[in-house]
Parts: C-alpha cells; structure tokens; sequence
C-alpha cells in the first residue's frame, strides 16, 4: 500500500457519486467535476431558495476535496456575492457545522450541496460571518435584512444559468428524492 | 482533567509496551497530585502490557476493532470471526432499511470485509502482518473504524425501547442524537454508544477508570457479553488497549 490508495478510495467514492448525479434529475442543485475525469475540484448551480430573498438567483459554489475525503469534509465557498449571515461576502466561506466538526463520511457532495441550500433559506444569526447581516436579523429587522439580500440577489446573481435538461426518454421511473 | 494528553499524531495503535512502565514514562503519573501511580499499580496485579491508541476522537473505536480482530485471529475464535463475517454481510441491509445511502455505506463495508479477509487462520504465525495491516495510514483500518460509526446508530435504531428512555431527555430524536454524537469522526464514544456497539458485535469490553481519585481501587466497567474480551484502559477522555499477564 503507498500513499496513491487513499486516493483510490478517494476516487471509487467520488466516481460513485458521480454516477449517482448523471442519473439525478434535481433541479435545484447542478453538480459537476469542473474539469472532466478530474474528481476534486467541482462546482455546482443553487438555485435560491422560493420564499427567501435569494428566490430567483442562481448561485455558484465551488466544491473541493482532498485525498482524505470521504474522511474529512469538502470545501465550500460561494463564488456568487451573497448577502448572508454565516457566508463571508468577500472570501465567499461558509459557516456550517457539518463542514466542520460535524462532517461524517455519510455526508455525499451533493448532501453538503443540500445543506448549504438549506442554510440559505435557514439562516443561522447566532454564528455569523457577515456582521451586518447577522445583527439585521438578531435585531429582528427581517424587513432590513430580506431588502439588502435581495437586492445583492439581483445585483450579483444573474450571470448562471442551469444548463438544459436532457431529452426525457419516455416514461422513466419517477425518481425518489433521498434526503440523507 | 486533560493534563495527561493522548498522541493526535502517532501510529493508529502503538506496538505493545509494558504496563505500567511505559505510561508512567511517557505521561507525568509520577509528579501528580492524583493517585495515579497507586492505581497504575494496582492494574499491575492484572495487567502486563498496553498498547496506546491514537487520540483523533476514535480512540474507542479503534481499540475496539484492534483488539477484537487481532483475538479473531486466534485459534479456537474460528467460530466468532465466521459469526462476525456473517454480521458485518448483513449489515448493509440493515443500514439501508434505516435510511442510510447504499452507494455510500457499501463502500465502508466493503474495507471492513476487506480487513476481515486477511486475518490470518493463525495469530502465532503472522500477528505483525496483521498488526501492520491494521495500524496502516492508507489502509481498510480507517474505513473500517467508522463503519462502526454507523453500525452502532443501527443497533440503537433497532432497539429503540432500549435506548429511548436514555436518550429522549438531552436529543430530541433518536436519529439526531446518532447524526451529532455517534456518526460525526471527531466525536469521542461514551457510554451509550459503547454499549450500543458491543451489543451490536456481541463482545464484551472491560474498561478500568484510571481517574486518580482513589489510591485504593480502580474501577471497572464491563459493557456487553462475549466470548471475546476486549481489555481497556481510560484514562479521562482517552482509551487504550490493556493485555493481561
């Protein structure tokens, strides 16, 4: 054994996980390796969240691991500008227990992907990384808070578009959705 | 109580030292005000040597695949490793039927029955092979010792009525309770998980309470039941393996 078989466990996971998303037809999260047959570094399209301010957005998140993962967590940042409480609008990192201490290997790309839609329709005040947002919002100002992200939504999130689905064969098996 | 640190970084379980020469070399037993030394000599009487397992949040876990592999390579524990082969085959059904994604749990089971496959028919003839295999960086060993991670949460939703009562008062559901403390890799096992996952592979664990309290006795923890006895010591947020004399 030397060092290259960690990343072949690496690599089989990730294969698997991709398999799994070319059979997937989720239209709230795209998913893809940025460079063909290269598996650490992917991006992936969110569509913001209906009901909260970042409804009719598309945002873009880079997604990397190194050759511990499926052990240790990606790495996630926003490359869209977002107005959030727990995301650094300069850096674009991102403040997500299960990127950090809670990560477990049960977690998949796409499961994290999940999360970080959830966190943006589900923001967290109490642990921010935008000041600014967190006190709109721990002052109870929801007004003040869905206005300014909102208007960066427009601002900054209309460059991405999801790509166009495939051709549905004829009647295809109605996909259950999995949350993990 | 986190004055006497376990090793982040050494092997995933050290060669077998003397007990209890080597803790009371490599920690500050001797100049603490607890009564370490007099425990440690009280263990002495049972115990002759220890191995120390890496402190990365898996201690017991990996103490508890360490020491129950190494004894299935024992003569005489044939019929405990095909019985442990057959649980760990099932599992994934098990794991599957409970929500868990099969894509992502086959993969874990398939190390550890990668790992089980190579013991040996005989612990005499090839125990440092074995122990290589085990404490290997790139090898099954890590996969395998989280998938006791999730093998543990199986039992507990198996046997809810157990567990419930126990956990209900600090989680609010038997499924967040196994996501935030069992399955997470950094976080430490305690008793509930460990008797979750005893019961699971059916083995027993003893573990002596090094805590420095009482000069005159240790206490002893026996978790599960079993024909293989896995001896450890903890020592206040840290396990290790212990062998009799």
């Amino acid at each position: 054994m030397n060092r290259d078989d960690i990343y072949a466990m690496t690599q089989k996971r990730l294969r698997k996980e991709l398999k799994q998303l070319e059979k997937s037809d989720d239209d709230t999260i795209y998913l893809r390796p940025i460079k063909v047959g290269e598996l650490l570094r992917w991006n992936a399209l969110l569509r913001g969240p209906d009901g909260s301010p970042y409804a009719g957005g598309i945002y873009g998140i880079s997604v990397n691991v190194d050759s511990t993962y499926p052990m240790s967590p990606p790495t996630i940042k926003f490359l869209t500008k977002i107005f959030h409480p727990n995301v650094n609008y300069n850096t674009g990192d991102i403040c997500l227990d299960i990127l950090k201490k809670e990560w477990s290997p049960a977690w998949s790309l796409i499961s994290a992907c999940r999360a970080v839609l959830s966190l943006m329709d589900d923001p967290e005040a109490s642990s921010p990384l935008n000041c600014d947002a967190g006190n709109l919002i721990r002052a109870g100002d929801m007004t003040a808070f869905n206005a300014m992200a909102r208007m960066y939504n427009v601002e900054n999130a209309r460059e991405f578009r999801f790509p166009p689905k495939p051709k549905p064969k004829a009647e295809q098996p109605q996909a259950t959705k999995k949350t993990t | 109580m986190s004055e006497f640190l376990p090793d982040p970084t050494g092997p995933f379980v050290s060669d077998l030292f003397s007990f209890p020469a080597h803790l009371l070399e490599s920690q500050n037993y001797a100049t603490s005000s607890g009564h370490y030394v007099a425990q440690l000599n009280l263990l002495s009487q049972t115990y002759s040597g220890t191995r120390t397992v890496m402190g990365d949040g898996s201690c017991f876990y990996r103490s508890f695949l360490y020491g129950l592999i190494m004894q299935l390579a024992d003569e005489g524990n044939e019929d405990e490793r095909v019985r442990i082969e057959e649980y760990i085959k099932g599992s994934l059904a098990t794991l599957t039927s409970q929500g868990y994604e099969e894509m992502i749990m086959e993969g874990f089971q398939e190390e550890l029955l990668d790992l089980l496959s190579q013991i040996p028919p005989s612990r005499t003839s090839d125990e440092i092979n074995l122990h290589n295999i085990l404490i290997h960086p790139n090898g099954p060993s890590q996969m395998s010792t989280w998938y006791c991670r999730p093998l543990c949460s199986s039992y507990i939703k198996s046997n809810p009525e157990t567990f419930k009562p126990v956990l209900l008062i600090d989680y609010p559901s038997i499924d967040s309770y196994c996501k935030s403390q069992i399955e997470p890799s950094s976080v430490e096992s305690e008793e509930i998980s460990i008797q979750a996952i005893v019961s699971a592979f059916g083995v027993k664990v003893n573990v002596e309470y090094l805590d420095g309290h009482d000069g005159e006795k240790v206490m002893r923890h026996v978790f599960g039941e079993g024909r293989i006895e896995i001896d450890m010591l903890y020592r206040p947020g840290h396990y290790d393996l212990l062998y009799r004399k």
